[in-house]
């Protein structure tokens, strides 16, 4: 912009400022030099041309270098030194002097006046040169110069101000009022304010503002201006320059416009509101009014919007341009897409509007709306700079529309995700819920609280299943209305007609759109729905463990029925909600097991301790406590039959009653072999055994029952069985697990105890076995059946005994007597003192059947014994009747009660057994003793024979046993004679009759044989001389059979006086009687000669010589019975003394009806000779018996440790012996040993009684001894001592 | 020729008897009334050595008992040393086949010491 200045630069030249600005001024600056230049001159003219000129050079240096008024100063100085050094001696040349400065004077000033005017000449030529091309400038830049005299008031325009002023050219306004006319009103104010400011002399002056031309045109003015003042600062004139900047204006303004619409239009996505907003901008801004129409395909309007707001819809589209020319033109620009400016007067009038622009909207397929403004008759007409300004505007609002299209279009695809995404969000919400739940209440609870949102749902409803499958029942609702959920508490399967029936018996879903359509399928309940503003309705099953466990029905108010996405969100809802109630029952299920448990835990501390049928009992009353039962069986499993074991409540009578057969409940077996329970739920008329229990209360039945096999290893051993008295649902299968767990802690705890009582029970057999040994010593002490009696009762407690009674039969009267008794009631001991043996009696039937006779309980005691009913006696404890038995005999029978209920197990029953066994012994040995006390005391002596003798190379053998007739003494006798030479007589013989008389003629004749052997008469010779004796002593008949031996060639010979003959028994093969020698018996006549046989008797054989006892009885011919033992004796064990046993027990059965003798002799093997020892009875002889008898076993290659077991066995025989023989007059004992087929035998031989010396007790402990090391035991105590006979056999070579 | 040799030793508050030869009725009330007077009332374990016994009656198991019984009468505990390998192994099993009385192979063993060189704990043990 061009600036106002003054005409010259200030520094052009030295005082040309002041030229300009007074005369006096100028004559100065002219004066100064001239006058320098005149003394110059002047003191040149006086001679001094160099002073002068150097004067005039100093003036003029210092003039130019340092301007006018140092200069003239110097030349001033000058002049007074001059005058004060130079002139004062010349005050007489005053003339010359005054004219040659004159001259000087004038001369300079001219030069200097010439030199002047050139200057000022150039100056302004350049001057007006340069004003020129400002005013060039000016015109070409359109910018008008002023001037205006502040003091006239009057303006000096530039020419070309006027057209900017819409003036004409050259045209001025007078005054500043005037020119104040043509402001713009609305700038009027500001236009007076920068004219105040700028007569201040505030700021630099710069004012645009409007000018409304006389065409009516408004323009914008830019004016500058700078003041010029006087010097006191008042305002002589203004100088400015004016420029039009309506143009740059407009840009300005439409740029602002551009951005404001921009900004606008970027302000918000709300299309219509933004379009709106754009239309008041553009009518308050760039037209009058403006209309903003958006159309949809073909031209058809979508939105419509104009301004200012004032103007209605019905006035705006009136304004629109619609018709005519103004519809064509915006067809027109519609279709080529471009704007229009439409200018016709005429046309718009009617319109009242001058022009018009027509843009169209741009989009991307083709122009979407049309921006029309319309100016008013009043107001600017719009020009072409308003068409790209509205274009532009359309352009941008196409723009900003397609943005808010998109933005729209985007906005609802992110609303329409988002509202799937929440859906999906709240239903995760569910799923996540769902397994907080812990009860089945709490998933219905969770399913209404987050189900009925996610599916926009006004109400919920969930409901399960009852128990018994009947109805739903509801768990939850949320949002249905009082009445509604009154009703849906609980809904019939059977009966109901409703969706949730319908979906819970089918298990599909149930879609319905409407209440209507509710109405129409379910008009029972329809119509009260529709009442209640419930629209859409889905039904869906809860589907759980296979079956539709429940129903969710999920109502909407109104509006959308559920969608198929909404259809398969709820059916997984359904499903999940099955699950999570599968798992939340399973869970219960779980918690109930486990609390059952713990419950079952609690209670099994109970049951560590005691009996087996203590811990039965715990557990029973535990199964009723914790399980709730009426009755509480424990059975034993007995093979297929059920035996009670405990029963709970106890009855008072704990009689276990008879087995049950297992198939008495069907499947029981089966459950028991898989170890599974059985639930019998319901047994019409009860249970058939159950009502066994049924004394809880009388005339109840039982009517459910569990069977829990009780197994401890696999088996089921037990079977625990709850029964209840009403009838009771299935039990779950938690509590099924409980109490099968239950079953296993109580099988544990049964094992337990039964392993703990087996050890008791071990213990107390121990403890048993002692007192038997203990009882077995004090029956060998016991003389006397009564003592016997005692001694077996003496501890009764001590065997496990409640009572004990010995009974003894009486042969003749064909009974029994109680002989002692223990711990049974005196009531009852009187009662049956004496007991028929044909009695209904445990014991008698003991007697009769040679059995022992258990009763186990009172039921059982009852029906076999009824004559014991009543009587006054222990109840509960199992009767034992053990019959004392030796042999064929029975002495009588224990009578014993036991101490604990129950059966009698093996152990007890050997125990007793074996007791009975000692006890029949020692009663046998008793009464033995007592008879032979009583008869035999002096007898035995003469009828029996000494010992066999003591031979190098042979054995001998006796037995005696009298006839059990009674305690008359027979004639049967026996005897052995040695005879030098390896000779020996043996002889056997029977005199009839019986008593003392036979008994002394027997000791007559066996006394002549003795004397007539010794004086060396064979056999017959011998039997003719007895004969002869026999009749003198006029004696009965006799028999006799009579035998000489020579031990060294085997050669026998004999004679049989009416005797049966003798046995050979050879070493191998069969055995052969004797032939030959046989003649009438002694006393029958004196004439009877006596034949004599012979035989040859090998090594190893035997010879056995018997009385007619052993081979006559009743049952049998005498030619049978002779047969019989020929044949049974090869059959006996080898050594001689076990063949004289055996011989004697075959034949006779341990019942001798008549006495019996029998002689055994037996040549030895030279290989196995025997061993034959007589020795003193004095402790002494032990050493020397057990030394004798190592070397006998030695010499026969026996082991040493079984030699020393061997040895140990005999000393204890020989012990036992000594200590009978001390007690009697014929203190030997007598040891014999035979090495034969493989085995050892060994007998001692006492001749005492038996009867245990008092000084050492314990004496059984030694023949256990002896019977423990012995393979074979044979005691037998007779009148002519003890014989104790022990085998072993030997292994190895030695047995072949 | 039916003889025994009994020597006692004290071995930490326990009796030690160690017997050699026989014990029959022979000698078993001199060698039963030796022992009730050798072994101190009160001593908790008694230990009878019988590894060195040869012949065992009766009458010297019933002693056996006897000493069991009288040790057990103030609560003390009789131990017998019986190996396997000795004579009267068997004749002691044979009448006390539930281990009534304990049997152990080495002195050592019987005192409840750790269980060492048989020969040195015996060697010990003797006086």
């Amino acid at each position: 912009v061009p600036t106002v200045t003054t005409v010259s630069r200030r520094r052009s030249y030295p005082g040309s400022g002041r030229l300009r600005r007074s005369a006096a001024g100028l004559a100065l600056v002219l004066a100064g030099p001239a006058v320098a230049t005149g003394i110059g001159l002047a003191i040149g003219l006086e001679g001094r041309p160099g002073a002068g000129a150097l004067f005039v050079l100093a003036v003029a240096l210092v003039t130019y270098a340092a301007g006018f008024w140092p200069g003239l100063a110097a030349g001033g100085l000058s002049v007074v030194a001059f005058e004060y050094f130079f002139v004062a001696p010349f005050h007489e040349f005053q003339f010359d002097r005054s004219v040659a400065v004159s001259l000087g004077v004038l001369v300079g000033t001219t030069v200097v006046l010439v030199a002047l005017m050139e200057r000022e000449r150039r100056a302004l030529r350049a001057l007006r040169e340069a004003e020129r091309r400002l005013e060039l400038t000016l015109e070409e830049t359109s910018t008008g110069f002023w001037e205006w005299d502040a003091v006239e008031d009057r303006f000096l325009w530039s020419p070309n101000l006027g057209p900017i002023f819409g003036l004409e050219r050259g045209a001025r306004p007078d005054s500043f009022a005037e020119l104040a006319r043509l402001v713009h009103p609305d700038d009027s104010v500001r236009f007076a304010e920068a004219q105040r400011r700028i007569l201040a002399g505030e700021a630099p002056a710069r004012v645009e503002f409007r000018v409304v031309t006389p065409a009516g045109e408004t323009r914008w003015i830019r004016s500058e201006a700078t003041t010029e003042r006087d010097d006191d600062g008042r305002p002589i004139r203004i100088l400015g320059l004016a420029r039009d900047v309506s143009l740059a204006r407009r840009r300005e303004e439409a740029n602002r416009l551009l951005s404001e619409a921009s900004e606008l239009l970027g302000r918000s996505l709300e299309v219509e509101e933004t379009l709106a907003g754009l239309a008041a901008l553009v009518a308050q801004r760039l037209a009058d009014r403006c209309a903003i129409e958006l159309l949809e395909s073909e031209h058809r309007p979508a939105f419509f919007t104009a301004a200012p707001a004032g103007v209605s819809k019905v006035a705006a589209e009136h304004l629109a341009p619609r018709a005519g020319r103004v519809a064509a033109t915006r067809l027109a620009a519609l279709e080529a897409g471009k704007s229009q400016l439409l200018t016709d007067a005429v046309t718009l009038r009617g319109l009242g509007a001058r022009s018009v622009v027509v843009a169209p909207i741009p989009g991307p397929p083709g122009p979407i709306g049309v921006l029309t403004l319309v100016d008013a008759e009043s107001g600017r007409r719009l020009d072409e700079h308003d068409r790209s300004l509205a274009d532009e505007l359309a352009r941008r609002a196409g723009v900003a529309v397609a943005n808010a299209q998109l933005h729209a279009a985007e906005r609802a695809a992110r609303a329409a995700a988002q509202a799937a995404a929440d859906r999906t969000a709240r239903l995760q919400r569910v799923t996540a819920a769902l397994p907080e739940a812990t009860t089945p209440e709490e998933v219905a609870e969770t399913l209404v609280t987050l189900g009925a949102p996610a599916f926009e749902g006004c109400a919920m409803w969930v409901a399960y299943r009852s128990e018994d499958g009947a109805a739903l029942v509801r768990a939850a609702q949320v949002g249905l209305p009082q009445e509604v959920d009154a009703d849906s508490a609980s809904i019939p399967l059977v009966q109901a007609h409703t969706p949730a029936v319908d979906v819970a018996r089918s298990g599909d879903p149930v879609w319905l759109a409407s209440a209507e359509e509710l109405a129409s399928l379910y008009p029972e309940i329809g119509g009260a729905y529709r009442e209640l503003g419930l629209g859409p309705l889905a039904a869906v099953p809860i589907p759980a463990a296979g079956e539709t466990t429940g129903v969710i029905l999920v109502w909407r108010a109104r509006g959308e029925a559920f969608s198929d996405v909404d259809r398969s969100f709820l059916l997984a809802l359904g499903a999940q909600a099955g699950s999570a109630l599968e798992r939340v029952r399973a869970q219960a299920a779980d918690a109930e097991l486990r609390q059952g448990i713990e419950r079952v835990l609690d209670v099994v501390p109970g049951w560590q301790t005691g009996s087996p049928e203590e811990v039965a009992g715990a557990i029973c009353r535990s199964a009723l406590e914790t399980f709730g039962a009426s009755v509480c069986h424990l059975f034993d499993v007995h093979g297929d039959a059920l035996r009670v074991a405990w029963r709970e409540p106890a009855a008072e009578d704990r009689d276990p009653g008879p087995e049950i057969p297992l198939g008495d409940f069907p499947g029981l077996a089966d459950a028991l072999v898989r170890l599974r329970p059985m639930f019998l739920a319901d047994v019409r008329g009860g249970h058939r055994h159950a009502v066994r229990g049924s004394e809880v209360a009388p005339g109840t039945q039982l009517r459910s029952s569990l069977f829990v096999p009780v197994s401890a290893a696999g088996i089921s051993d037990r079977v625990l069985i709850l029964s209840w008295q009403e009838v009771v649902e299935d039990p779950s299968p938690a509590r099924l697990a409980v109490i099968r767990r239950f079953a296993d802690q109580a099988a544990l705890a049964l094992e337990q105890a039964k392993r703990v009582a087996a050890e008791a029970e071990a213990a107390r057999s121990a403890e048993r076995v002692r007192r038997l040994q203990s009882v077995t010593a004090e029956l060998a002490r016991a003389v006397s059946v009564q003592e016997i009696a005692q001694a077996i009762l003496v501890d009764v407690a001590s065997f496990g005994w409640h009572a004990g009674a010995v009974a003894l039969v009486r042969e003749p009267e064909q009974a029994m007597d109680i002989v002692e008794a223990v711990g049974f009631p005196r009531e009852y001991v009187d009662r049956f003192r004496r007991i028929p043996l044909d009695a209904r009696l445990p014991v008698a039937e003991a007697v009769r059947t040679r059995e022992t006779v258990i009763v186990a309980t009172p039921a059982e005691r009852d029906e076999r014994f009824p004559e014991l009913r009543g009587v006054g006696q222990p109840s509960g404890h199992p009767i034992v009747a053990v019959p004392l038995v030796l042999g064929a005999r029975v002495a009588g029978a224990l009578d014993l009660r036991l101490a604990l209920p129950g059966s009698v197990d093996d152990d007890d029953l050997a125990l007793l057994e074996s007791l009975g066994r000692l006890a029949a012994q020692a009663i046998e040995r008793a009464r033995l003793y007592e008879r032979e006390q009583a008869v035999a005391a002096t007898l035995r002596r003469s009828v029996l024979p000494d010992i066999p003798p003591r031979l190098e190379t042979a054995l001998v053998a006796a037995r005696y046993l009298p006839g059990s007739a009674g305690l008359d003494v027979g004639g049967d006798w026996y005897d052995v004679i040695t005879l030098e030479g390896q000779q020996v007589v043996l002889a056997v013989g029977d005199v009839v009759g019986k008593g003392v008389v036979a008994a002394s003629t027997m000791a007559q004749l066996r006394n002549a044989l003795r004397a007539y052997a010794l004086e060396g008469f064979g056999p017959a010779a011998l039997a003719g001389r007895l004969n002869r004796i026999a009749e003198l002593t006029d004696l009965h008949f006799a028999t006799l059979f009579v035998a000489l031996v020579d031990i060294r060639s085997g050669e026998c010979r004999f004679t049989s006086a009416g005797h049966p003959p003798a046995l050979v028994v050879p070493r191998d093969g069969e055995a052969f009687y004797v032939e030959g020698g046989g003649s009438l018996p002694l006393g029958v006549s004196t004439e009877t000669s006596y034949d004599q046989g012979t035989a040859v008797l090998d090594p190893g054989s035997t010879l056995v010589l018997y009385t007619d006892g052993l081979v006559e009885n009743r049952t049998e011919e005498l030619a049978t019975a002779l047969e019989r033992l020929r044949r049974i004796a090869p059959d006996a064990p080898g050594a001689l003394e076990l063949l004289a046993d055996h011989l004697v027990e075959s034949m006779l059965a341990g019942d001798p009806r008549d006495d019996v003798a029998l002689l055994a002799f037996r040549l030895l093997e030279e290989s196995t000779a025997g061993l034959s020892l007589s020795l003193p009875a004095a402790q002494d002889s032990l050493i020397e018996a057990r030394t004798a008898v190592l070397a006998w076993l030695d010499v026969h290659g026996c082991e040493p440790e079984l030699a020393h077991e061997i040895c140990l066995a005999c000393w204890e025989a020989c012990v036992n012996a000594i200590e009978h023989a001390t007690e009697t007059r014929r203190a030997t004992i007598e040891l014999t040993g035979e090495l034969t087929r493989g085995a050892v035998t060994l007998t001692v031989r006492d001749h005492g009684g038996w009867r245990e010396p008092r000084t050492l007790p314990d004496r059984g402990l030694g023949l256990r001894l002896v019977a423990e090391l012995s393979d074979a035991l044979s005691v037998k105590p007779g009148l002519d001592g003890t014989r104790v006979s022990l085998t072993r056999r030997l292994p190895g070579a030695v047995a072949a | 020729m039916s003889e025994c040799t009994v020597s006692v030793a004290e071995h930490g508050g326990a009796t030690v008897a160690t017997m050699k030869g026989e014990l029959t009725l022979l000698n078993a009330l001199g060698i039963g009334k030796e022992l009730e007077a050798r072994v101190e009332h009160g001593t908790e374990t008694v230990v009878l050595d019988l590894s060195g016994v040869t012949f065992l009656d009766s009458a010297g198991i019933q002693l056996l008992f006897r000493i069991n019984r009288l040790v057990g009468s103030w609560g003390g505990r009789l131990r017998l040393v019986v190996p396997s390998s000795a004579p009267v192994h068997r004749i002691i099993r044979i009448v006390d086949p539930g281990g009534y009385i304990p049997l152990h192979a080495t002195p050592a063993e019987a005192l409840g010491a750790p269980t060492g060189d048989a020969a040195g704990s015996e060697t010990g043990l003797t006086e």
